[in-house]
């Protein structure tokens, strides 16, 4: 009977041996993704350092980027620089805050009613397709005409275009759920609530965070394009003052500011998908 | 006994896309007594996820009539009908535990009867060490058993099952098989069974139902005499087993045959 004994398994060993190595794998893999991920960039900025450097391009534009960060330090290091520089970043705060609240709340509400509700589908979704591949910057004169200028008619700005992607991609998904989520819904006779709040939405869920992450990013866009028109204060301001007084490192700073906005709300963003749709997870 | 059901003169047509009508069925009647397992067996196409749907309530545009024995009981811990999809119907944002769980949200029922329900049913599918995992990670013939437990869970009076053993090896579908006659046993759910396989026709079924190609229509109809509650390794060690499969795969063949030559047709 030895030979059944070699067929028997003999995992323990052999398995502790493929999990150590596929996490090893895995880890090694990472890793390797992080230094490339963070490598380019660092590439790219020494390029430009030597670029500068030698002349190549012009340093008026373009400082070397320890130039850049010099001044940046050197700027940051002194109490009313960093007052000022706060002052801005709240005021865009502010406006992306109230913006992208009433925006995405508004839209992924008309997004999940005009997926439920025939009659309300019908009447809306022709005239929300038809204004919605207008640029939302462009009717910012018509906001300022109707919310005055400075923080409410871009506010109002920010609500329109975050609303627009929130609503659309909400409604996409709830109106193009699998018919099979339908079937069992009604083959089991599920009440309405378990309906919407246990299937439906949780269907959608996937179309509705993509609808909220490219909402945050539009909000950004517009908000930044309404206080280069606009306001008094906040990031886009900073940026297109230290532009126009060509203070070339302190335009750069604004533009890293933005930058880590983008930053935060992609992270945001893939926070909140890892916990709305885990199940969707790659 | 009275029948619990009374299908007549049913006719289902579909209005495709391009405006063509394809005709399902053509003309099906049937009776279900309270309590009898009725399997449906016909070539591809013929109109049986049709007749399914029609009595699962998913499908409100057909004529003929149905009719349901009125003392079918308002008993709220039990649905009135429970279908097993023929494709994958879990729902990919639950857990196995919550796939089946959420299957009886219709009823009137104590969360601790509910979660009891949950362990039964789990076990019977095999599935108890997998209670907490997502669909995703399951093979198909498990999300498959996850949707016949959900189904079983509801203890339905009428229990529809559109080729649920479909999906799984030879080995899991014998044993699913054996378990889902125990707990008919148990349940006495009215089954209406859709299957290609003959032998599990044969094994779970006390009344079988030819259906002749597209156009469905009834070709045969003949009980399984068996005596109801032997179980099916039982029925399959007997003779007239193998002479009832003989004769029911020559109506299917015969039907199979018909519809490949007039579907080859110019
Ligand atoms: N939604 C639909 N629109 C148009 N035609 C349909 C639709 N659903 C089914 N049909 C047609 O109705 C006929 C019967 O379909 P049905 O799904 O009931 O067949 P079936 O007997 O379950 O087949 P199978 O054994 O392959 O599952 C088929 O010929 C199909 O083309
Ligand atoms: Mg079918």
């Amino acid at each position: 009977m030895s030979h059944v004994e070699t067929l028997a398994p003999q995992p323990e060993a052999d398995d502790e041996a493929y999990v150590t190595k596929t996490l090893r794998m895995r880890r090694l893999l990472s890793i390797r993704n992080l230094l490339l991920g963070v490598g380019f960039p660092i590439v790219l900025l020494l390029a430009w350092e030597v670029a500068a450097n030698f002349n190549l391009i012009d340093k008026r534009f373009f400082p070397s980027p320890s130039t850049i960060g010099a001044s940046i330090s050197a700027f940051l290091s002194t109490q009313s620089g960093r007052v000022l520089l706060a002052g801005h970043i709240n005021a865009t705060l502010l406006r992306i805050g109230i913006g992208y609240g009433i925006g995405a709340t508004a839209g992924v509400l008309l997004g999940v009613i005009m997926g439920l509700h025939g009659p309300t589908r019908a009447a809306i979704a022709p005239t929300l397709y038809a204004i919605f591949p207008l640029p939302k910057i462009a009717i910012y004169p018509l906001m300022i005409v109707i919310f005055g200028l400075g923080d409410a008619s871009s506010s109002a700005l920010v609500t329109l275009g975050v609303f627009f992607m929130t609503c659309i991609n909400t409604f996409s998904g709830v109106r193009y759920v699998d018919t099979i989520y339908h079937d069992v819904v009604n083959a089991f006779r599920f009440p309405p609530f378990v309906r919407w709040l246990r299937v439906f939405i949780p269907a959608a869920m996937p179309a509705i965070v993509t609808g909220l992450r490219v909402g945050l990013g539009q909000a950004l866009v517009l908000v930044v394009s309404a206080e280069f028109v606009s306001a008094d204060t906040g990031i886009g301001r900073f940026i297109w003052d230290s532009w126009q007084v060509l203070n070339v490192p302190r335009m750069f700073m604004g533009l890293a500011v933005v930058l880590a906005f983008a930053g935060i709300a992609a992270t945001v963003g893939n926070f909140a998908e890892k916990k709305l749709i885990p199940w969707n997870r790659r | 006994m009275s029948p619990s059901l009374r299908m007549s003169h049913l006719r289902k047509s579909y209005l495709t896309k391009e405006g063509a009508v394809v005709r399902a069925i053509s003309d099906l009647s049937f009776e279900l007594n309270a309590g009898e397992r009725l399997a449906i067996l016909g070539p591809s196409g013929c109109g049986k996820t049709s007749c399914l749907r029609i009595l699962a309530g998913l499908d409100e545009h057909y004529s003929g009539v149905i009719h349901w024995a009125t003392n079918l009981s308002q008993d709220a811990s039990r649905l009135r009908s429970a279908t097993v999809f023929q494709g994958d119907s879990t729902l990919p944002w639950m857990s196995v535990e919550q796939n089946i769980a959420i299957g009886m949200s219709g009823l009137t029922l104590d969360a601790a009867s509910k979660r009891k329900r949950v362990e039964k049913y789990l076990d019977l599918v095999g599935l108890r060490d997998f209670a907490r995992v997502f669909p995703h990670e399951l093979s198909g013939g498990m999300r498959q058993r996850v949707a016949i437990a959900r189904a079983l869970a509801t203890e339905p009076l009428l229990l529809l099952m559109d080729e649920p053993l479909a999906a799984l090896d030879a080995q899991t579908r014998l044993v699913m098989q054996t378990e889902l006659h125990r707990i008919w046993a148990q349940t006495r759910s009215t089954v209406v069974y859709v299957t290609h396989d003959v032998d599990e026709a044969l094994s779970l079924s006390d009344r079988l139902l030819v259906m002749t190609a597209r156009p469905g229509r009834e070709k045969a109809m003949m009980g399984a005499s068996f005596d109801r509650v032997m179980e099916p390794l039982e029925r399959r060690s007997l003779p007239i087993f193998a002479q009832m499969q003989a004769k029911i795969w020559g109506l299917v063949a015969e039907e199979v045959g018909q519809k490949l030559t007039r579907e080859t047709a110019p």
